[in-house]
């Protein structure tokens, strides 16, 4: 052995290239899947640049003209600017704030069931909507809705009422938009905060019984504090993707009558972008939706990982 | 995780609290089966029901035959029915009634054959029958009458319309290839590179770290990627439906996490052996790792079987390609509907029964992977966590 390759002054680059060589089939297995990132994924970011350019299918990505931020400006001083990100956000924090409670007590309750029977048929039943796409989700709100023959107009019929316009009401769409992400993720939401129940210390329960509390004094003052830094990092999670709103579900549920609570900036790049061709002020609002979405995501990161010690980097 | 609080006596406070938590949790059993069941309901619903709404929702497996009018004597009757008015039902000897009265009543078309249309109905005394009405063949008799046994009887139409079109046996057949297909290539993909991430000395780690996430931090959007897939040339082949998903980077990085927590010595030990590192990853890795591949080939199953932004984008005029959620959103829109799919073809069954059964159909497959899912997601979802 060269004395010189043992000693602390051994030039790095030696080193390094050994270690290259001796880990040369894990890059031999990283080479396909590097591949098809290099291509979908930062082949994608490449064709971003049509952005700052007026796109023209005859020209291709790198044939069309330079327009700089004229994209973004018209997209910025549009009409329809506001109107999108209104509804954007407000479709994000409302089932932000209805839906997390309600996995919170979901899991709850489910943790403090007693009997086995009703918490293993009511988690099933729980969990089963998420496999569920939303086109299934919106066949199953016809189901309920429609307003001829839907199960909730007919009873309301039978009663001698009126039936209600539920999917084409401007007023009432958001609401079944809430409620029916609701009904569908709420199970699933709520399998992280069960396992964190899962993980707390039953001596703290059965000190406080000891002490005399309440069932209801033990959930408020030792069940939910303890989950609180996921409960926390959940909603922050959550916040950093406040921009994406549900794809599927807006666009499956939307019709021309609701259009204008019923448009997310998701489903506007589609029908513009795609459906009227305006790929470069639809990539320009994709951008716009990227960046500030990564700033949420990197903010939101670095604060939960001050509170508890993961993170995804 | 059930507390047995029986050697501790309760409060009253108790006893409400446990009672609200058995109560919510009914409440929510409720509140997810009922629209399911009431789904399922629909689409076994018979057609051409005038009636009372709520006799829809009582549905029975099987139900003796309308009955002639036998123990009534020949002669006129007067029946009230619900919602049209008084009808003249003439009953002959033979137990047979007709009326003439211009009723409506539902069609169907389907090799001549005719349906009754059943109503409820008040008799002169204040009793109150149900009447199954068909529209005869031979007119000039008028109307045939019988007496119903009013429970509404499970009919299979939809379903039988539904298995034998060619469209919906095309479009089930297209979301299993693409589920497939895009499983195998997803975890191909997923499982090489979740493992070199997660080699602890691979020089340049950092870098390979950066060049995966990057693209997960900031989504460059719908448009750029479509025109990569176009470049590709793969718009209207449905290899476009899950090559852009086939490396979902979180079901990458939780598998990261689970190849770290395989203790290095047993990599070593292979390595020792001079073996290459593809070597390494198949006879030692992943007989360790099925669990979390099959909890991530899980995830990648139901989401390409769900997959529906992706057929919209990339099948553009490319009919006998669409997948079953594409297809589904056709019936349930009443659009698009090419012949074969026409409402009118189903003859038998109403249109929103079509549309019930259509959504039930396509919610099977995931209903009987169901199990196996819970059997591995609690799993798999807790191995990701482990890092090394």
């Amino acid at each position: 052995m060269n004395a010189q390759e043992t000693t602390v002054l051994t030039a790095p680059k030696k080193d390094l290239w050994k270690d290259i060589k001796r880990h040369y089939s894990v890059y031999a297995l990283l080479v396909i899947p590097a591949v098809y990132y290099a291509i979908f994924k930062y082949g994608a970011i490449v064709n971003g640049q049509i952005a700052f350019k007026n796109y023209m299918s005859q020209d291709g990505v790198w044939g069309s003209i330079w327009i700089g931020f004229s994209n973004f400006f018209e997209f910025f001083n549009s009409y329809y600017f506001v109107d999108l990100l209104r509804n954007t956000i407000l479709y994000s924090l409302a089932k932000l704030v209805f839906c997390v409670p309600l996995s919170i007590i979901l899991s709850v309750t489910l943790y403090e069931c007693t009997h086995d029977i009703l918490r293993r048929v009511v988690q099933t039943l729980a969990y089963l909507p998420h496999f569920l796409s939303w086109v299934i989700m919106y066949g199953i709100l016809l189901v309920l809705l429609a307003p001829g023959d839907g199960l909730i107009n007919e009873v309301i019929k039978y009663f001698g009422g009126e039936s209600i316009e539920f999917l084409t009401d401007t007023m009432k769409f958001p609401v079944i938009v809430i409620l029916s992400d609701a009904w569908k993720e709420m199970g699933w939401a709520a399998i992280i905060f069960i396992a964190a129940l899962m993980g707390i210390d039953p001596s703290l329960f059965e000190a406080a019984m000891v002490e005399g509390a309440s069932a209801v004094q033990r959930v408020w003052y030792i069940t939910i504090p303890s989950i609180k830094p996921v409960i926390v990092t959940v909603v922050l999670l959550k916040l950093g993707t406040v921009l994406d709103a549900g794809f599927n579900q807006m666009f499956v549920l939307s019709n021309p009558a609701v259009v204008a609570v019923g448009e997310i900036i998701d489903t506007w790049v589609y029908n513009e972008g795609l459906g009227r061709a305006k790929y470069s002020l639809a990539a320009a609002v994709g951008i716009f939706k990227g960046i500030i979405g990564m700033l949420l995501v990197m903010v939101s990161n670095t604060v939960v990982k001050k509170i508890s010690d993961s993170s995804l980097l | 995780m059930a507390k047995n609080n029986s050697a501790i006596k309760l409060t009253s406070g108790d006893r409400i609290f446990y009672f609200a938590v058995n109560a919510f949790l009914i409440f929510i059993g409720l509140a997810i089966s009922v629209p399911m069941i009431a789904t399922i309901t629909q689409s076994i619903t018979p057609n051409g029901h005038i009636g009372t709404p709520i006799d829809k929702f009582i549905l029975v497996p099987f139900g003796a035959k309308d009955k002639n009018f036998e123990h009534f004597q020949a002669g006129n009757y007067v029946f009230n029915v619900d919602g049209y008015g008084p009808i003249d039902v003439r009953v002959i000897e033979t137990g047979e009634a007709y009326t003439n009265n211009d009723i409506p009543l539902s069609e169907r078309k389907e090799n001549n054959k005719v349906t009754d249309t059943l109503y409820s109905a008040t008799d002169a005394n204040g009793k109150k029958v149900k009447l199954a009405i068909r529209e005869e063949i031979n007119p000039g008799e008028g109307s045939r009458v019988k007496l119903s046994k009013f429970r509404l009887i499970w009919d299979f139409a939809a379903y039988k319309a539904l298995l034998t079109n060619d469209n919906f046996i095309d479009a089930f057949w297209n979301s299993m290839k693409i589920m497939v297909f895009g499983v195998i290539t997803a975890l191909f993909l997923t499982v090489p590179m979740a493992y070199c991430m997660s080699v602890r000395d691979l020089p340049g780690r950092k870098i390979l770290n950066y060049y995966v996430l990057i693209p997960y931090l900031f989504n460059i959007g719908l448009i750029p990627t479509f025109l990569v897939i176009k470049s590709l040339g793969l718009i209207n082949h449905q290899a476009a439906i899950f090559m852009p998903g086939a490396i979902g980077t979180y079901n990458c990085l939780i598998m990261r996490g689970f190849f770290e927590g395989i203790p290095e010595s047993l990599k070593e030990s292979a390595r020792i052996d001079g073996a290459a590192e593809w070597y390494v990853l198949t006879s030692i890795i992943l007989p360790l790792s099925k669990p979390i591949i099959m909890t991530i080939g899980l995830y990648y199953a139901v989401n390409f079987w769900n997959d529906f932004m992706h057929a919209l984008i990339y099948l553009l005029n490319a009919e006998d390609l669409n997948p079953l959620p594409i297809l589904l959103r056709n019936i349930l829109m009443g659009i698009g509907m090419n012949d074969a799919v026409e409402v009118n073809a189903f003859g038998a069954a109403s249109v929103s029964a079509v549309k019930a059964a259509s959504v039930f159909i396509s919610a099977i497959p995931m209903m009987l992977a169901y199990p196996f899912i819970q059997k591995y997601f609690t799993k798999g979802t807790m191995l990701g966590s482990v890092k090394g």
